[in-house]
């Protein structure tokens, strides 16, 4: 009475369903094994080993070294005072943002996110053409007050690497305190007041406790990604201030000290570790808090009433606040394009970046004409993103297939698998994963020939967390139970995959694959480890070129990226919501 | 011929038994209600029904062919789950074809096939639209038409009238028993409503615990519960838990209004007491009669039931938390009730329900 | 449908074209070939296009010579060193004196006993290698150059005649630029003259004054600039108002004088000048000599012979003084004389360099770089750290638990 051709076609399709799953573990294990786990263990090997027997003098050395300690102190320090500085700024933008609704509000909130996604030393040039000591701001300063010495300076000191990764990281803030905020119905507020509760009393009692969640794991992210600061703190720092990704780097690039360099690398990779777990546990309780939430804020307009001049005194502080911050983000992106346009010396023409491009006049500093740079710049991030989205579409497939296999309620092997090998990668910084490649392979001929292929490994490695993360996202908005249905009704894994959640994940592999991108394109840390000759980008171009004095050309080049990730993220904005997160 | 018969079903979710050797039987072109508090397993039951979750022991039959290992694409068992889950990017005909498409009918089948259900479930009119363009009950109704379209061998159906208007539910109710009569499908409805299995079963089926406590024809469960859990969830009016028992030359039953004495021993073990409204008197006064149970009263609403029968809930003095509904016509209402005076309730000892 | 046809075909498209145009220029093997790895600024300003000239007298095909440049002469020897195992370069321009000792004991040059110099001077050569790993070709002492329409005899009576004691005390260090001696070779050299002068009691080295370099460098870590490269020193120097000293060469204030583009000229009162250290009486300075050499498994050894041989020669090294900035080491070179009399030359200079052996040298060189690094680090961070947590904490304590 059952269909046989149904059945069969069942059986096939739990076949071909499990052989899929083998396959994908196989190939994405294979894959982490050979670039991830393999050159981490060649790490271990320059950390436990001096080449014959197992020595623990490597750990003692690196971590009584005075110079080590100091830097990770330092690393600690600024990632802390900026997650603060953050918390301090973003905290009541983000309540701006969600308790008013202006005209243009969305496409503001997504313009300041930009700061976040432009590469870092895009960021950095940007900083030093506003902020440096013959930028901008001093500029102004000295001709304002006629003072000679300059107001800010962000060469060696601390304010200066605080200050871009403030510029770097406000956004996360904003972004993620904004449904902080808005989970709080104000509903329980004005019963608050009925009660008669204080101000100050229903901020501790009934705001705090609700909010604490959202703020530790934006702050916990923050900290991450100050953590692991390369690029900006390799020239704000001088030598002075060296995060351990800098010290790393140093130790491997400049002393030659491998050995010392993996011990770093590896105690780099623990702390991590303990953060980004620390993070997902604190993101997973904010999505649980945030589940079952129906969304019943409602942002109000800005006005003001003629009753109270305190309350539209305070509202105008507000506005000027806001509008101090989006200067404060705007500045640097546009100082690069104005930068580009602005000729180095008398008699050239506005052009001439622009021109330099099809030049091979820079060749032996760049490795190749900025034009190449260029074209390797966009081919490195198309394979990048090609292959983390299959990486990570095929990871989702397997992540999210329980519900056929559903048994006991139990999540599945594959499942626990999947997600356990995945946290390390997310804790490795960039130049944790290069330095692995450096050491595994650089004796291979294909290193020596064609690095481009390691280096896009590794951008790889890098974006598959965050691609991932945006296909998951969109995967998690499918109602399991719509699933279910299709099965019931007879639907095969492979129709309801077409027919449904490909429908639904669409979206979230557009953002992961312009993530993807967006990610390689800017890449510096990792790149600047292994580039060699010819296979630079426009990252590295324009680090070759940021403490010249002519900065229109690494202006250039800086705009063409600026324009890119700009365009990239309206594509983002357009097809779902940008995921911060890692 | 049982259309569905499930034998000796276990099913743990985090090492807690949710179903514990769970036997079930509903007849050929039965509809049976499942009724059951939340979180009893009921949902479970369904899910294992339709086979999207495996169950840990047991064997299921469907018109005495075993599926237990039969995936839910191959099972042909209509499903519809509680938030009626239709493919929100489909129009309603799409959603309806979806199970026809798997099957690969040809286009003029579907098509047929679709009309048909349509004019049964009386949607005929929303086929062009998106779900997102239509009200919960049509909702439901899309769903509906949606598992009926492959002619399922069982029925399975959530809480379907749980997201549905109160002005709506009867409609629908009735709805789902007609196409259900028509197509004589075995179905299995689960619900925590007892008013829906008088409303449209055949038979209805208790759980809790794990298990099917009792089943049978709603007036037969209704009027002789095996115990006052299975009152409860039937939602039976005047009823309460035996809080202790005492023995002395009459055996007394202490509840939470009363104690109830009664004469012989009883041999099963008493779990509650049923008051049923037509059993109660009113009366201005106090009455003195070791016969009967007196209880002094406030009249706490009272409802119209038609032009001459009244209902009155009414709180009781002693234990102000507890209420008691009781029936009366309206000449004995204008003759005994006067507002924000007290009034006293009476019954016999014996006529009082044990369960 | 059509449309993704379209959308891959563009990918596959654009795919294509930018690998054709970056293996385009992949390096074809060649006999004819020469890769040679040098600083950026070598011959640069105005800049002589050497890889043209050497093509000429060579026959090599240009294209066929990849130069190329890395930011200073420390990124040249590590360079090197991480492609030991398979050489790239033929030819390494612009080892020093000092950088010499890691170059040798990473065994990434051969010796290589040029024709070429005998036309150098022997004392040139075996200051830098009497091994002949290394083979000079300029030289010069590193000096603080300064800019005289900012910083002069008028507004500072005693620059003629400091001390780096001086330094400190009149607080120039807030004008001076160094660079960072693990990684650029002046700023290195700048170092060993900081050492050679006040000493190192820790490996119980005297130096002219026997007292403790590391002292200076604390005192002036806050207040100094500190950039990667000479190039990036340069920058600061001439871009920002208040930097008008930097670390750089005795040849330096030639290159206002003499620059072809726009140099003053001798008639006219120099644009800059440089000091020296005046402790004990003496003129003291480090000579800083820089050398060529030959690349252990170079690909290319034959052409990479003719090229040093060239290199030395008169033809290359005429070119030396007014795009190098610096003395050639050819002895039979005709400097112009306008770099003769503005360069400041090394023989009227007491020179700090015979202090400090060869062997104490390559012994302590990283020693000495990892205890700069721990003098110039900012230990305050510490005290910041404890600063931000107990802030913090202080901070959720007042808003989670105050009755």
């Amino acid at each position: 009475m059952f269909s046989t051709t149904l059945k069969k076609r069942a059986k096939v399709d739990t076949v071909l369903n499990k052989s899929i799953i083998f396959l994908v573990i196989l190939a994405f294990g294979s894959f982490l094994i050979l670039f991830f786990y393999a050159p981490l263990s060649k790490i271990f090997q320059f950390a436990f080993s001096d080449g014959n027997q197992l020595t623990f003098s490597f750990i003692i050395e690196t971590i009584t070294d005075p110079l080590n300690i100091s830097f990770l102190l330092f690393t600690f320090a600024q990632a802390l005072l900026s997650m603060l500085i953050c918390l301090i700024l973003g905290i009541p933008a983000g309540y701006f943002f969600a308790k008013y609704e202006f005209r243009g509000k969305n496409l503001l909130l997504n313009l300041m996110t930009i700061p976040f996604v432009l590469p870092a030393i895009v960021v950095l040039l940007g900083f030093i053409v506003t902020y440096g000591e013959s930028g901008w701001v001093n500029s102004i300063w000295t001709g304002l007050t006629g003072i000679d010495s300059p107001i800010i300076e962000i060469f060696g000191t601390f304010e200066g690497i605080l200050i871009a990764h403030v510029f770097y990281n406000l956004s996360v803030i904003i972004r993620m305190s904004i449904p902080a905020w808005k989970s709080i119905d104000t509903e329980q507020i004005n019963v608050a007041k009925s009660l008669g509760a204080s101000n100050w009393l229903i901020l501790r009692k009934i705001i705090f406790p609700q909010i604490l969640n959202y703020l530790v794991s934006a702050a916990l992210l923050v900290f991450i990604y100050t953590f692991n600061s390369f690029a900006i703190v390799l020239y704000l720092g001088e030598i002075k201030f060296q995060t351990l990704e800098v010290r790393i780097y140093k130790l491997m690039k400049s002393s030659l000290d491998f050995n010392g360099g993996a011990t770093l690398a590896l105690i780099q990779l623990i702390l991590n570790t303990i953060v980004i777990i620390l993070y997902l546990f604190f993101e997973s309780r904010t999505r649980q808090m945030a589940e079952g939430k129906e969304d019943i804020f409602r942002s109000e307009k800005i006005s003001f009433s003629k009753k109270s001049r305190r309350k539209n005194m305070s509202i105008l502080l507000f506005i000027l606040f806001i509008l101090t911050l989006i200067i404060f983000t705007f500045s640097p992106i546009v100082a690069i394009i104005i930068e580009s346009f602005k000729p180095y010396a008398d008699g050239i023409s506005p052009l001439w970046g622009y021109q330099q491009l099809f030049s091979n006049e820079y060749m032996p500093l760049l490795g190749n004409s900025p034009l190449r740079l260029l074209l390797n710049t966009l081919l490195f991030a198309s394979l990048t993103t090609v292959i983390t989205l299959i990486l990570s579409v095929l990871l989702v497939f397997v992540l999210r297939n329980r519900y056929q296999s559903l048994k006991k309620y139990k999540i599945s092997f594959s499942e626990n698998f999947v997600s356990y090998i995945i946290i390390l990668p997310m804790a490795t910084s960039s130049i944790t994963l290069a330095i692995g490649m450096f050491l595994l392979f650089n004796n291979s001929v294909i290193y020596l020939d064609y690095v481009w292929v390691f280096i896009v490994l590794t951008h790889v490695l890098i974006s598959i967390p965050f691609a991932t993360r945006s296909i998951l996202s969109a995967y998690n908005r499918i109602d399991i139970e719509m699933l279910n249905v299709a099965s019931t009704l007879g639907a095969s894994r492979f129709r309801i995959f077409t027919k449904i959640e490909l429908l639904y994940i669409y979206r979230g592999i557009i953002v992961g694959g312009i993530f993807a991108f967006a990610i390689s394109l800017g890449e510096f840390a990792a790149t600047s480890f292994l580039v060699r000759g010819e296979y630079g980008t426009l990252s590295i171009g324009i680090s070759k070129l940021i403490t010249s004095q002519t900065l229109q050309l690494p202006a250039t080049m800086a705009s063409i990226l600026v324009i890119i990730t700009i365009i990239c993220f309206l594509v983002i904005q357009k097809f779902g919501d940008i995921e911060l997160k890692v | 011929m049982a259309g569905l018969l499930m034998k000796e079903i276990s099913m743990k979710y985090e090492k807690k038994l949710i179903l514990e050797n769970l036997d079930l039987e509903v007849k050929h072109g039965e509809l049976l209600v499942l009724l059951g508090e939340s979180g009893c397993g009921k949902t479970t039951l369904l899910k294992i029904v339709a086979g999207i979750i495996q169950p840990e022991k047991g064997t299921i039959y469907v018109d005495d062919t075993e599926i237990t290992d039969l995936s839910p694409q191959v099972r042909q068992i209509g499903y519809v789950p509680q938030a009626q889950v239709l493919f929100p990017h489909m129009k309603v005909k799409q959603n309806i074809a979806f199970g026809l498409e798997a099957r690969k009918l040809t286009k003029e089948a579907i098509e047929k096939k679709i009309h048909w259900i349509a004019d049964l479930v009386g949607i005929s009119g929303l086929l062009d639209r998106y779900p997102r363009e239509i009200s919960g009950g049509q909702k439901q109704r899309v769903a509906l038409a949606r598992a009926m379209a492959i002619e399922p061998h069982i029925l399975l159906l959530d809480e379907p009238l749980s997201s549905i208007d109160a002005t709506g539910r009867e409609a629908l109710a009735l709805t789902i028993r007609r196409i259900q009569k028509e197509t004589s499908t075995t179905t299995l409805y689960v619900t925590h409503n007892g008013d829906e299995a008088r409303l449209i079963s055949d038979r209805v089926a208790v759980i809790y615990d794990g298990k099917i406590q009792q089943i049978g024809k709603v007036l037969d469960v209704e009027q002789h519960p095996r115990n006052y859990l299975i009152a409860r969830i039937l939602g039976s009016p005047n009823i309460w838990p035996i809080l202790y028992t005492k023995k002395k030359e009459k055996t007394m039953l202490s509840t939470q209004i009363c104690d109830i004495f009664i004469q012989d021993e009883v041999n099963s073990k008493i779990t509650g007491i049923k008051i049923p409204p037509s059993i109660i008197s009113i009366s201005k006064t106090q009455i003195e009669d070791p016969n009967l149970v007196v209880l002094k009263c406030f009249v706490k609403t009272m409802i119209e039931k038609s032009e001459d029968e009244y209902r009155l809930i009414l709180d009781l003095k002693d234990n102000p938390s507890e209420y008691i509904k009781v029936d009366c016509s309206r000449v004995e209402y204008e003759k005994y009730v006067t507002e924000n005076k007290e009034i006293y309730i009476y019954f016999n000892h014996l006529e009082v329900i044990l369960l | 449908m059509k449309k993704r046809v379209l959308v891959l075909l563009f990918i596959v498209l654009f795919t294509s074209f930018a690998f054709r145009s970056t293996n385009a220029i992949e390096i074809e093997v060649d006999e004819y070939e020469l890769t040679i790895y040098s600083y950026e600024s070598l011959l640069a300003d105005p800049g002589y296009d050497f890889v043209e000239g050497y093509s000429n007298y060579s026959g090599i095909p240009k294209e066929n010579i990849h130069l190329i440049l890395v930011e200073d002469a420390n990124t040249i020897v590590t360079q090197a060193v991480l492609e030991k195992n398979n050489p790239v370069a033929d030819v390494l321009i612009g080892i020093d004196n000092v950088l010499i000792h890691t170059a040798k004991r990473e065994e990434i040059l051969v010796p290589y006993s040029s024709p070429s110099l005998g036309n150098i001077s022997e004392e040139l050569i075996d200051n830098l290698d009497p091994d002949h790993y290394l083979l000079p070709y300029d030289y010069g002492i590193i000096a603080l150059w300064y800019d005289i329409s900012r910083i002069n005899s008028s507004t500072m009576q005693e620059i003629d005649n400091l001390t780096l004691e001086d330094i400190i005390s009149l607080e120039l260090d807030k004008k001076l630029v160094v660079e960072d001696p693990t990684l650029s070779s002046p700023g290195l050299g700048f170092l060993l003259w900081t050492i050679a002068v006040y000493g190192d009691p820790s490996i119980n080295f005297e130096g002219l004054l026997g007292q403790d370099w590391r002292e200076w460098w604390n005192k002036a870590s806050d207040n100094l600039r500190i950039t990667s490269s000479w190039g990036a020193a340069f920058d600061v120097y001439s871009s920002e108002d208040n930097r008008p000293i930097m670390v750089s060469y005795g040849t330096s204030p030639a290159y206002d004088i003499c620059h072809p583009l726009w140099g003053v000229g001798t008639e006219v009162d120099p644009p800059s000048a440089v000091f020296l250290s005046h402790e004990n009486g003496l003129d003291n300075a480090w000579l800083q000599i820089e050398g060529i050499g030959l690349v252990n498994g170079a690909p290319n050894e034959e052409n990479a012979k003719d090229f040093i041989d060239w290199f030395l020669s008169k033809e290359l090294q005429e070119n030396i003084p007014l795009n190098n900035w610096m003395y050639p080491a050819n002895n039979q070179t005709k400097i112009d004389s306008c770099f003769l009399e503005t360069a400041l030359n090394p023989d009227d200079v007491d020179i700090l360099n015979y202090l400090i052996p060869p062997s104490m040298l390559s012994e302590n060189l990283d020693y000495w770089r990892s205890e700069w690094e721990l003098e110039i680090v900012d230990f305050s961070s510490f005290v910041v750290v404890i600063l931000a947590v107990s802030v913090g904490a202080i901070s959720y304590n007042f808003i989670r638990k105050r009755k």
